[in-house]
């Protein structure tokens, strides 16, 4: 089995501070273990559909959760999304938006494409830590994915 | 029968006997001729003879009327015209075709054509008379003099052209004034000209076949036909023909209008529109370009402020936590400021969105129940005034009409101001109203709290504008212009009057009351 294989949780987040800080709440909340971290929409995308990089990996292999920011270079959020929710393969991967935006655009469009939740980043960072905390726990732990054919 | 009408010198000539034929011959015309004739003496006007038509006028017998003179029966209505007469027939023989007016005895005014002659019968001077009753045939003449003058000043003194013609070759038969003034050709050169023929339509083929059309139907009619005046300027018409017989004959009448200056004032109207239709498709486009930018800009602010932000406040936690022994006391208050200070330009940057946002929101309007509303609002600030005591009177609200979730915002802004503004009061009274005013609800908020300088006021509705140091009463000062800018998408206003220290009453209307959906 591919490294890839064993990732869990997929951070997607381009500000370096941002990441430190979800980074150090998930770490607190002993859920960094298997995660991984795509700097952009494009890498994201790679690690999603194994390419690239991640040629090795197999796109079937069980993500528990996407942590997906809106704004992201190269490709932006809502397009990670858009295709990573039309593909049978990667459709029923949990995806939560976290970002700063309180646009309401946003949130209907991340809602059309078939987000599974949409959280907007606190400022501040008690509540931001208890936020991601909130939803490892919940994804990772709580909750029961379906079980894919391998 | 008499000789009498037999002239006394007549020939012996066979041929002219036969053209003048018996003395039967002549009795029988002189008694059963239309005209009236009498022959009568020179000498003192007594009637010899009278045929049946001078009796019927008289309305009486031959046997009445001879031995009398022509005044027993009718006498002349102007003695001038007698005078004359005679004065023609003694020096003349004969005078003809004299009109005079006659009144008979039973008073009726007749017009006779009067002839007469002086010839000799039986050695004897007479004088053949004869008369024509033209009565009628004057009253009609003059009928249709008086019509003809009628009709002639109504073609004079139109204000519309009236033109005539031949329908066979499309000349001009006549051409009244008013279109003599408006084509600028005179009467005469109009007249005999064949319409399309003197440049006085631009496309004579075209207008020829017009005409065609124009002498093919009883009536045409049309609504736009360019001419051009003597002078060379083009002027817009309407035409309306119509072919009707005169004696046996076709003959085209056109009433021409001119609509030029309504033509023109209709093309500018028209030039007028396409203008402004394309300013508004300017400005609408500069508009949404103008809010286009506006949203990428708040959407900009919205990420990219509020990224920063929370760097500062989750590093200076970070230090707090990691680094905490190692403070002074100074040191950790600190980065708590850092920290609240972050915090509160979190919350700036909300509520500067939120207000940008109303601007730009579509409004989504219903009637529904205040008193409800206000209850709601009233309920999400309850967790605000716990441990306080607040004494609310509510009055009975009538329904408001306007978008509920906006109007919402201003209650519970208005509100959690009346809240904040009385924590120093013992016992906080906030009382919430409605009274008519300029036809419709204007409602209230008032309250006993520390109120604010009138001096100010102008101030109040501002963005990030306060009255009261942060220290005292916290807020970012987004609050009251916010509630101003949904009043005024309402169409309706907002005030305040307040003292220091006695307390402070906001007031908002909104167009429309209750019943505008």
């Amino acid at each position: 089995m591919n490294e890839g294989d064993q990732i869990e949780l997929l951070l997607v987040e381009d500000n370096p501070q941002d990441l430190e800080l979800a980074q150090r709440a998930l770490k607190k909340a002993n859920l960094a273990g298997s995660m991984h971290i795509a700097r952009d929409g494009e890498e994201a995308l790679d690690f999603i559909f194994c390419e690239g990089d991640h040629c090795g990996r197999n796109v079937l292999s069980r993500l528990k959760l996407i942590l997906l920011d809106l704004k992201l270079p190269k490709v932006d959020g809502l397009e990670v999304l858009r295709r990573l929710k039309s593909d049978s393969r990667t459709r029923t991967i949990p995806v939560v938006v976290l970002t700063s935006s309180q646009e309401q655009s946003d949130v209907l469009e991340s809602y059309g494409l078939g987000v599974n939740s949409f959280i907007v980043k606190p400022v501040d960072f008690e509540q931001f830590s208890a936020t991601v905390q909130e939803l490892g726990l919940y994804w990772l732990l709580r909750n029961h994915p379906p079980q894919l054919e391998k | 029968m008499t000789t009498i009408l037999q002239p006394e010198n007549s020939g012996s000539d066979p041929e002219e006997q036969v053209l003048r034929g018996s003395d039967a011959f002549f009795a029988d015309v002189f008694w059963s001729t239309p005209d009236c004739v009498a022959l009568v003496r020179a000498v003192d006007g007594t009637i010899l003879k009278a045929n049946r038509s001078l009796c019927q006028l008289w309305k009486t017998t031959p046997k009445d009327v001879i031995g009398k003179t022509f005044a027993h029966f009718s006498s002349w209505l102007h003695e001038d015209e007698r005078l004359d007469f005679k004065r023609r027939l003694e020096s003349d023989g004969e005078c003809l075709g004299f009109e005079a007016t006659l009144r008979m005895m039973d008073g009726r005014d007749v017009v006779f054509e009067l002839s007469a002659r002086i010839l000799t019968l039986n050695q004897e001077s007479c004088i053949l008379n004869i008369r024509r009753d033209v009565t009628e045939v004057r009253r009609i003449e003059r009928a249709l003099k008086t019509s003809e003058v009628r009709y002639r000043r109504l073609f004079e003194s139109a204000k519309d052209g009236i033109l005539i013609l031949d329908p066979k070759t499309g000349e001009v038969v006549d051409a009244n004034p008013y279109l003599v003034d408006l084509l600028g050709y005179s009467h005469e050169e109009l007249i005999g000209k064949v319409l399309w023929d003197f440049g006085l339509v631009e496309d004579a083929e075209a207008n020829e076949k017009k005409f065609t059309e124009l002498s093919g139907k009883a009536c045409a009619r049309y609504d736009d036909l360019p001419l051009k005046t003597r002078d060379g300027h083009r002027i817009d018409v309407e035409l309306v023909s119509n072919v009707y017989p005169v004696d046996g004959e076709d003959v085209i009448q056109c009433n021409v209008r001119d609509v030029t200056a309504q033509r023109t004032a209709e093309r500018d109207v028209a030039l007028l529109n396409a203008t402004l239709e394309q300013r508004v498709l300017e400005r609408t486009a500069q508009l949404e370009a103008a809010n286009r930018e506006l949203e990428a800009f708040s959407y900009s602010v919205s990420h990219d402020l509020r990224t920063p932000l929370r760097a500062i406040d989750g590093y200076s936690q970070a230090v707090l936590e990691d680094y905490g022994p190692q403070l002074s006391g100074d040191g950790e208050r600190y980065l708590q400021t850092i920290r609240a200070g972050a915090q509160q330009m979190g919350t700036l940057i909300d509520d500067l969105l939120k207000f940008s946002r109303l601007g730009r929101e579509a409004i989504n309007k219903r009637t529904f129940s205040t008193a409800n509303l206000v209850q709601s609002a009233l309920e999400g600030l309850a967790d605000t005034h716990e441990n306080r005591h607040v004494e609310l009177r509510i009055a009975d609200l009538p329904a408001s009409h306007g978008d509920p979730a906006l109007l919402k915002q201003v209650w519970v802004n208005l509100l959690s101001n009346a809240l904040k503004y009385t924590r120093c009061r013992e016992t906080a009274i906030i009382e919430v109203g409605s009274h008519p005013e300029n036809g419709g609800t204007a409602f209230f908020v008032r309250d006993n709290g520390a109120g604010f300088n009138m001096r100010y006021v102008d101030k109040l509705f501002g963005v990030f504008q306060r009255l009261h140091r942060a220290e005292d009463y916290e807020g970012t000062g987004v609050g009251l212009a916010i509630c101003q800018r949904i009043i005024h998408r309402h169409g309706g206003r907002i005030r305040a009057e307040s003292e220091v220290d006695h307390g402070a009453t906001f007031t908002f209307t909104i167009q429309g009351g209750q019943s505008d959906e």
